[in-house]
């Protein structure tokens, strides 16, 4: 199921490029190999192959391994070998490989205690790719001192021929920007680069968690950083998971959509409605109040045109009251000036040194999604509204006494883990909402505090659960389409009948070219598997990707009639996103991959999500007829 | 003076006067003679070793092994065949030590991984045994400081020291969290932690605390089954010293436990149903205000009572136990649950106790157990009622508090740990009424005494009350005595009570042998004649006989507020003839009142109460008259016709 066979995803890239044919792909295609240098890594990928059979395939360490085989199959496979001397590259990766295979049928793993450069992997929860990143490991790094460690994440600029081959081998010999002292630095590959948008935001979080299981990381500790994209990155996941971090150091970049682009947002040539409503997905200018909760320093030099990202976060940062702290490299264009470099390394020393608190007595709050709906010790359940800003304002008002000021919520958690909750554990904490009293259940004895709040009308109450009964967008499963491939997802290839040949024709198309965008933009082989093969198992783990309409695919024949949607007519396909019937935990899409995949080649500012829950597709012209979101209650 | 050897002979005979209760620990099996010509040859060889150590500071990490052996051979201690294998190995890793210290080595002091050590107790100078679990990461020359969960055994009757030394050489245990030392504690056998065993928690982690560089902040309480029952007793009891409390299954009070019923006619006696306010966990909820706290037990788990209890009590004082339970799980720790209690336990350990917390809530019912945080009650109105002190920091130089049944207490913070301002003197609300007292000294330290005069609250120069009160570790019942160092004093004169005089070398020698049984050290025994000014200011005296044959009582007996003459045990209004009446009582020492002296009792639950480890109570208050026409049982030392509590002036 793994694996598409070569033939196919050949055909595949061939109608994608005959069928759009764009001016330039990203990654850009690659060089012509040698036939002898061919043969001899595929040999090689090939041996190391052999090797890594030989190690039980359940080994915890196997990505470890996996990462230079997979790394030296996709150059190989979909001609990724950019220049010349990556040929090398890849020659000594399959060596570092088949080393890591000797060491680990030895029982052995060295690299796991090392220092200086090291790279490793873990296997990804989305499509089971193995997923590469680097670490610099301090020379004070041991695995049995009683340490918990700094971990600074660093996020990559833009390059469009960063294949595995080349992140490996650039972070097998280069520390990096920076490299602070009794740090572990996460450098992130991001699956290549999307700014850590979309999947890429989730290889930020599995590749956390692979560190934390692997070295005892300090939670409160964490540092997110990066320069140019990498600097974009670090707006982004600085803004929007505030709550993680101990401090936020975007370099350059951009920190928004519309100004950035210069795009014209009314008339002809403007962006559609919904596009500009995902604006609010990612933009990190809507989300500058959450700043409020962590520490933030922006760095541009001086003349360097990406200065403008900081400018942006600067005003709206003002909007919220915040004074944005800026460094600023004298006369430089787009790099490091080395001043500011000590300068941003003391100022962030500082703030290590003094750590995150996860559990602070005031917490400012904003999104417009519930993809994003936690801070700190606020979870926001319900919205009133989607797309729309809401926010949470929370403080400890006193020994038993919270303050909330809430709009556009409909439902929210106030949750402090073991430890963490300094109200009085022997009273009933009274929780103001909007200037409404209630009492809430006081602290658990192990200073946990869990209480959960819900609006009828407009009047709040205690409620028992997070959980909305009934069908509800929540945390997780409140769309829009690109949603479903943040997490693990699998193709439904149909295999029946369909309904009309003409759609049959576009649905084979667009499966196609979905599976060869996420392998070159995402860097995995998406999942797929034919209709009549799906599992129960299947549907209880995964968002199902249903190619077809009713008639050629059997699992969204099952599901159809309870769809918000009926079929269109002939020459129009829809396409959405919507709690699976068989199993609302998940999502069921029609009909699409991620779904911006044309602009995958401009700038990472455009990569944004291209449709909200649901389109009408006119088949013939790939237009969209008509497109929207569904209600907090997933009805149209 | 380790003189109890030649009295062992007539254990047997004694034990067989009482009725029979099962005998805990059980009776050994037999040792093969070849066997038992080895391991003595081996502990002739090692005694010999350890004598030309007796100087050394590590002897006791030899001692251990030493002790453990001969324990087994002298006591008839080997249960099963396989522990004669494992007393030689203990023999063996004696020797390998003992050598090693010869050598001005002693590798085990760094080693990592599974670690037995010993101390020497203070009680009744015996060696005791402690595990340790030491972490991986442990480095005697690291710049850091380590956290400790201690935890405490479930109930094992043939738990000898041969089988714990054996058991903590080879078996992790249950938990062993991350860059932690996990300190295995023996308790003295099976007692749930309670009178000595209580004790040696102490002894044990300042032991620890001398070699390794322990956290205070970050000491955790766990146990499991009987260890449950020990982690709440200690976790409630001491509740401003651990940085979490964990315990799991067990019990947390006598009555409801054991489904006693507490009136009519085979009710408990009063004074035995006051005493369930010492040990019972309940009593003592509100004191988990001050510390984190999480129960776990399995889903179907009848010892699930002891958290339902806990729930309730808690639930009394306005907090809510947090409960972990093992999904259809029988007396054990389901995996997930492990899981899920380490990793609360490991973000609760990160941030630490705080020493010095803006409030402290504290409730007790003896001085016994009078301190909490910066709280200390130095003289309640009355025992075996309960006592409450809240205290809060209310500004910077403002502490309100709040008592009730409290007649003297202190505010101490140490130094670096008082907010108050240093500059100002502070202003203490006490139940309503404002006293000034001097402010924090210039190392951020505070003290101030106070106490109640005619209802009146004034400050107090120093901590309690002045002449002969009832004060922490001086307050009784009888078996307090038995928590410090104690010598036996064994009459050699003539009895003024002759008639007695069988029941009291029969309870004398009783004693002994239970000591050595249930607390697992020789009681140290010396004549009345032998007694020296030395050992009257270091330790409680157990005084056996009457003032015609005992010298030491003869020269307090006029100060002792029971009479005994050879007319009769006087207590207040009540006479009993002398040829069948023997007292018990508990008193501070008339020749050193800093310690006390004990007439004719060892500790007080007998036979019966072995069986089951929420039994283990006090069965005498702070004097009694025993009636000794009625012979001894497996519950009584006789009929008790009269017993109580002194006053607070240890008046009748």
């Amino acid at each position: 199921m793994r694996l598409l066979a070569l033939s196919v995803l050949s055909a595949a890239a061939g109608l994608a490029q005959n069928a759009a044919a764009p001016p330039k792909t990203v990654p850009p295609p690659g060089v012509e190999l040698p036939a002898q240098t061919r043969a001899e890594l595929e040999a090689g990928l090939h041996h190391l192959r052999a090797s890594i059979d030989k190690i039980a395939p359940n080994h915890p360490l196997l990505p470890d391994l996996l990462i230079f085989h997979e790394a030296v199959r996709y150059a190989l496979q979909y001609n990724e070998f950019f220049k010349a001397d990556e040929f090398a590259k890849a020659k000594n990766l399959l060596e570092r490989g088949e080393e890591r295979a000797a060491q680990l049928a030895d029982g052995k793993a060295p690299w796991t205690t090392a220092t200086g450069l090291v790279v490793r992997g873990y296997r990804s929860k989305i499509d089971q790719s193995v997923q590469p990143y680097g670490l610099v490991v301090p020379p004070s790094y041991s695995p049995a001192a009683a340490h918990r460690w700094r971990l600074d994440t660093w996020f990559h600029g833009r390059s469009e021929t960063l294949s595995e081959v080349n992140f490996l081998a650039d972070r097998m010999r280069n520390p990096g920007e920076f490299s602070p002292r009794d740090t572990i630095v996460l450098h992130l590959y991001g699956r290549f680069c999307n700014a850590s948008k979309f999947a890429g935001e989730v290889d930020l979080f599995e590749a956390l968690d692979a560190v934390k299981r692997q070295y005892a990381i300090d939670e409160n500790r964490v540092i997110d950083r990066g320069f140019s994209m990498g600097g974009a990155t670090a707006w982004h996941i600085g803004a929007h998971f505030a709550g993680l971090w101990a401090a936020v150091a975007p370099g350059a970049g951009f920190s928004e959509t519309a100004q950035y682009q210069k795009l014209k947002l009314t008339g002809e040539g403007a962006p559609p409605w919904w596009e500009q409503k995902l604006w609010h997905l990612y933009d990190a200018t809507d989300y500058a109040a959450n700043l409020y909760n962590t520490t933030t320093i922006a760095y541009n030099g001086e003349i360097d045109p990406q200065k403008q990202a900081a400018d942006m976060m600067e005003q709206a940062m003002a909007e919220e009251g915040m004074r944005l702290t800026r460094v600023v490299g004298p006369q430089t264009a787009h790099k490091y000036h080395p001043d500011s470099k000590i300068q941003i390394a003391a100022m962030l020393d500082a703030i290590a040194e003094a750590g995150r608190d996860p559990y602070p007595r005031k917490v400012r709050f904003t999104t417009w999604t519930l993809a994003y709906n936690r801070m700190k010790w606020v979870t926001v359940d319900a919205l009133d509204k989607h797309w729309e800003r809401a926010r949470l304002n929370a403080s400890i008002a006193g020994d038993s006494a919270v303050d909330v000021e809430t709009s556009n919520v409909a439902a929210f958690t106030l949750e402090m883990g073991t430890g963490g909750c300094p109200l009085d554990v022997a009273h009933r904490p009274v929780v103001a909402i909007n200037g409404q009293k209630l009492t809430a259940p006081g602290p658990f004895s192990d200073r946990s505090w869990v209480a959960h709040f819900r609006k009828a009308g407009n009047q709040w109450t205690v409620v028992e659960s997070a959980e909305i009964p009934g069908l509800h967008k929540h945390h997780g499963v409140q769309g829009p389409v690109d949603d479903a491939f943040l997490d693990n997802f699998l193709f439904v290839s149909p295999t029946g009948t369909p309904q009309a040949p003409a759609i049959a024709a576009w649905v084979k198309a667009q499966e196609q070219k979905a599976i060869f965008e996420w392998r070159r933009q995402f860097r995995g082989d998406a999942q797929v598997r034919d209709d009549r093969d799906v599992t129960d198992a299947d549907i209880a783990s995964s968002n199902l990707i249903l190619w077809g309409d009713p008639g050629s695919n059997r699992i969204l024949a099952r599901i159809m009639d309870r769809l918000p949607v009926k079929w269109p007519k002939e020459g129009v396909a829809p396409i959405l996103i919507f709690p699976n019937p068989l199993n609302p935990k998940k999502y069921v899409v029609l009909n699409s991959g991620f779904t911006f995949a044309d602009y995958a080649a401009k700038s990472n500012s455009l990569q944004t999500p291209k449709l909200p829950d649901w389109a009408m597709i006119d088949i013939a012209t790939g237009k969209v007829r008509s497109a929207g979101f569904f209600n907090e209650d997933w009805s149209l | 003076m380790r003189c109890v050897l030649c009295v062992l002979p007539l254990a047997a005979s004694l034990l067989s006067a009482q009725p029979a209760s099962k005998p805990v620990p059980p009776p050994g099996i037999e040792v093969p003679s070849t066997d038992r010509a080895e391991l003595e040859a081996g502990l002739a060889r090692l005694r010999t070793a350890t004598s030309k150590l007796q100087k050394n500071p590590l002897i006791a990490d030899v001692l251990i092994y030493q002790e453990a052996v001969r324990y087994a051979l002298q006591y008839n201690e080997f249960f099963k065949a396989d522990e004669i294998a494992k007393a030689k190995v203990l023999l063996a890793h004696g020797e390998e030590r003992a050598a090693q210290l010869a050598q001005g080595q002693a590798p085990w002091t760094t080693a990592t991984g599974l670690v037995v050590r010993g101390y020497i107790s203070k009680i009744d100078k015996s060696v005791q045994p402690y595990g340790l679990v030491v972490p991986p990461s442990y480095s005697t020359t690291a710049p850091h400081r380590w956290r400790l969960d201690t935890w405490f055994h479930g109930r094992n009757e043939t738990l000898s020291e041969v089988n714990f030394l054996a058991d903590r050489e080879r078996n992790i245990g249950e938990f062993s969290p991350r860059d932690t030392i996990v300190l295995h504690l023996y308790g003295r056998f099976c007692n749930a932690s309670k009178f000595a065993g209580e004790v040696d928690l102490f002894e044990a982690m300042d032991a620890v605390k001398r070699h390794y560089a322990i956290d205070d902040n970050r000491i955790l309480v766990r146990g499991f089954s009987m260890g449950g029952g020990s982690a709440w007793h200690i976790g409630t009891h001491y509740a401003g010293l651990w940085a979490a409390v964990a315990p799991g299954a067990g019990f947390s009070e006598s009555a409801q436990f054991l489904h006693l019923k507490l009136t009519g006619d085979d009710a408990p006696p009063w004074w035995e149903q006051k005493l369930y306010h010492l040990y019972d966990a309940t009593d003592y909820a509100i004191n988990l205000y001050n510390t984190p706290t999480i129960a776990y037990n399995g889903e179907i788990d009848p010892q699930k009572q002891a958290a339902d209890m806990m729930e309730k009590a808690m639930a009394e004082e306005g907090l809510r136990m947090i409960r972990v339970v093992g999904p259809q799980t029988p007396h054990r720790y389901h995996p997930e649950s492990k899981i899920e209690i380490d990793r609360m336990l490991d973000a609760i350990a990160a941030r630490g106790r705080d020493p010095y917390p803006r409030k402290v809530r504290f409730t007790t019912w003896t001085l016994a157990y009078n301190q909490m945080k910066w709280v200390t009650l130095d003289a309640m109105e009355k025992h075996w009622e309960r006592a409450r002190l809240d205290a809060e920091i209310t500004g910077e130089s403002g502490v309100n508090v709040a008592t009730s049944n409290v007649a003297a207490f202190t505010l101490e913070m140490g130094s670096g740990g008082c907010p108050l301002d240093l500059a100002r003197q502070a202003v203490v609300t006490i139940d309503g009424q404002k006293v000034t007292a001097p402010g924090p000294m210039s190392d951020r330290s505070w003290t101030a005494h106070f106490r109640k005069d005619g209802g009146k609250w004034t400050l107090g120069e120093i901590a309690g009350l002045p002449g002969m009160h009832k004060r922490h570790g001086l307050q009784g019942p009888v078996d307090d005595a038995f928590l410090d160092s104690f010598l036996f004093v064994t009459p050699t004169g003539t009895p003024l009570a002759p008639g007695v005089a069988p029941w009291v070398a029969s309870e004398e020698k009783h004693a002994i042998t239970e000591w050595r049984r249930q607390f697992r050290g020789e009681a140290q025994v010396k004549d009345d004649k032998d007694v020296t000014d030395a050992e009257i200011a270091a330790s409680n005296l157990i005084l056996w006989g009457d003032p015609g044959s005992n010298k030491v009582l003869a020269r307090i007996a006029d100060r002792l507020p029971v009479k005994w003459t050879a007319d009769g045990v006087v207590v207040g209004k009540n006479r009993y003839a002398a040829s069948t009446h023997a007292p018990i009582l508990i008193y501070p020492n008339p020749l050193n009142p800093k310690k006390y002296v004990v007439v004719n009792s060892g500790f007080t639950f007998r036979e019966f109460d072995y069986l089951n480890n929420a039994r283990q109570i006090p069965k005498l208050p702070d004097y009694a008259v025993v009636d000794t026409s009625t012979p001894p049982n497996d519950r009584y030392p006789g009929k008790i016709v009269l017993a109580g509590f002194f006053n607070e002036d240890w008046m009748l």
